[in-house]
């Protein structure tokens, strides 16, 4: 049976609390699944990797600053073997998904692509609530899982 | 011996904590002009501190770093209730202890295996070391992810934790919470013990510096919080935390928006080696009888061995937190009562990168009318400007751009500076004449 890892990324602040409100709703239709693990991680940078058990498939999902307007999804997969491509600064302050990425191709087994999901994020003000378009693309996000992991909501 | 003119600009210093530069000018074969210069705005947390209640300060405080956020909150609550007369159960001192431990755990193997170990070893970064060393590196992640599970237990989250408050903490934990984690702890205490080993064992370059050692001492424990404390120096300073600014001044230089601080004129040193120095008796007998098994004998006066007394504090930090928290009960309260009152309080602690001083004014409403938080890289970096003019004159100034430009930084990073809190990341420039 192909098994399967996903982590949201998140904070309690606003739209950072995305990737922790796709695993919640995540969990609630996954129920039954041994195949499919999800935990939520403080920081994206290389708190995931305690947690890391092989995968077959290895998904991230995170609230992302770009320049796209707020709420705008953002997907992609990137090959395993390309991570040593990727442009990383090392500061213990400073260490992201990219960093911890690097990091890990050296320390652990993972899966030969990785998947990413985000959304653009409005705002992650201290005490403010995710704001309704990011929630929206919670439902959006989770349903487009969903159909890739076989099962409906 | 060169007779010309070299100036070695480091533009951006790479594995440090935070943005800053270094510039060095060699004339005629000497050292004409060394600045580390930090560049990073200045952060102003003292003065969004003014104006608020001293109840907002713990979680205010804990803003200043993701890092060593528990030792900033430690310093402002020991800080008030010293004031305030308030006096905390003995489970209080003890769990806040842990959560200090748990921080010192989280910086340190942090600080090692991603910023420090590579220079030692001969690598670029850390996942190149990783490629020949992955066994070394997860161990070390987990030590690290450990350190964030105790922050957590009492913090409720790792990064910027939010547990603590003036009087104790705003929760106890579950004891079957904290017997699961003792478990995690005592288990992990041999790897803790093997990475001491391996890192006490490397070939460290021999750099024999004079240099003052300042850290808080405590009659009966290694130091970490502020109660029953006093700072000492190897210079026979024995100092009450509030005669701090009799002795130790802070100073604005041109080239940095952190301030350089000296003790009675002269850069000292604090952090891990100022502590091992000053305090190895109150090690436990495990940790010294590794350390006294190596060919490093301590007080050691050579500034490459603070890699060596962090891997000290990491495998204390462990044995301190399993002997603290295997017999743990769960208190009826987390908290005792506190009864402000207007005045001046100091708090002084052991941060994971050295001695982090308060002092805050409070009026009678309970309002901070005054903060001045002294952090440890504030402390060092005159010593850290000192270390490098020793370390690249004993290297030996004719060696290429290139090497001194490399050794300057492995030097800077030995300090594990945190730029982001003394205001952040090295550019070096040589000029040679």
């Amino acid at each position: 049976m192909n098994s399967t890892l996903i982590v949201g990324f998140g904070s309690p602040y606003g739209d950072d609390q995305f990737g922790w409100l796709v695993v919640e709703r995540l969990n609630i239709a996954l129920q039954g699944r041994d195949d499919i693990r999800t935990i939520c991680c403080d920081h994206s940078g290389i708190d995931w990797i305690h947690q890391y058990q092989p995968v077959d498939r290895l998904i991230f999902v995170d609230a992302v600053k770009s320049d796209s307007p707020p709420g705008t999804p953002h997907q992609l997969t990137i090959k395993t073997g390309e991570l040593d491509s990727l442009p990383t600064t090392y500061s213990s302050h400073g260490i992201g998904l990219r960093e911890g990425l690097a990091l890990a191709t050296e320390v652990i087994e993972l899966p030969e692509t990785i998947e990413f999901y985000g959304v653009a994020l409005a705002q992650c003000h201290v005490n403010a609530a995710a704001t309704e378009i990011s929630i929206k693309q919670v439902e959006i996000i989770c349903n487009d899982l969903l159909k890739t992991l076989a099962i409906r909501l | 011996m060169s007779d010309k003119t070299i100036n070695i600009n480091v533009p951006v210093l790479a594995r440090v904590e935070g943005e800053g530069a270094l510039d060095i000018r060699i004339e005629n074969g000497n050292i004409t002009d060394l600045k580390l210069r930090i560049f990073e705005p200045p952060r102003l947390f003292e003065k969004f501190l003014e104006g608020r209640h001293y109840t907002e300060v713990p979680d205010i405080v804990t803003r200043i770093c993701g890092i060593c956020p528990v030792a900033y909150q430690m310093s402002a609550v020991y800080a008030f209730e010293k004031l305030f007369n308030t006096e905390i159960t003995p489970w209080i001192d003890a769990m806040r202890r842990v959560y200090y431990c748990g921080e010192w755990i989280e910086s340190h193997t942090l600080h090692i295996h991603l910023l420090a170990l590579p220079d030692f070893l001969g690598f670029t970064n850390a996942p190149a070391m990783a490629k020949q060393f992955p066994a070394e590196v997860r161990r070390g992640l987990k030590l690290q992810g450990l350190g964030n599970e105790i922050i957590k237990l009492f913090g409720a989250r790792s990064v910027n934790p939010i547990g603590v408050k003036v009087g104790g903490f705003h929760k106890a934990p579950e004891a079957e919470t904290v017997e699961a984690l003792v478990d995690k702890l005592r288990a992990a205490l041999p790897d803790a013990k093997a990475l001491l080993e391996w890192l006490a064992t490397l070939d460290f370059p021999e750099r024999s510096q004079e240099f003052v050692s300042v850290s808080l001492q405590h009659p009966f424990e290694y130091p970490i919080n502020m109660l029953d404390t006093t700072l000492v120096s190897d210079a026979g300073h024995k100092l009450e935390i509030n005669a701090y600014e009799d002795y130790f001044k802070e100073h604005q230089v041109p080239h940095s928006t952190a301030l350089h601080s000296h003790l009675e004129g002269n850069p000292y040193l604090v952090g891990p080696l100022a502590r091992l120095n000053l305090n190895f008796d109150q090690l436990p007998t495990e940790v010294k009888g590794i350390l006294n098994n190596t060919n490093i004998s301590f007080p050691s006066n050579n500034p490459y061995h603070n890699i060596v007394a962090r891997a000290a504090e990491i495998y204390f930090g462990l044995l301190e937190s399993v002997h603290l928290l295997e017999d743990y009960q769960r208190p009826a309260s987390a908290a005792v009562e506190v009864t402000p009152k207007a005045g001046t309080a100091y708090g002084c602690t052991e941060a994971p990168r050295g001695t982090l001083w308060h002092r805050y004014e409070i009026n009678d409403d309970g309002i901070i009318t005054f903060a001045k938080l002294v952090p440890p890289t504030s402390q060092n970096q005159a010593r850290i400007e000192e270390d490098l003019r020793l370390s690249l004159e004993a290297l030996g100034l004719d060696n290429d751009e290139t090497t001194l430009r490399q050794h300057a930084e492995q030097v800077i990073r030995n300090y594990d500076p945190c730029i982001s809190c003394a205001t952040h990341f090295l550019d070096l420039t040589v000029t040679r004449e």
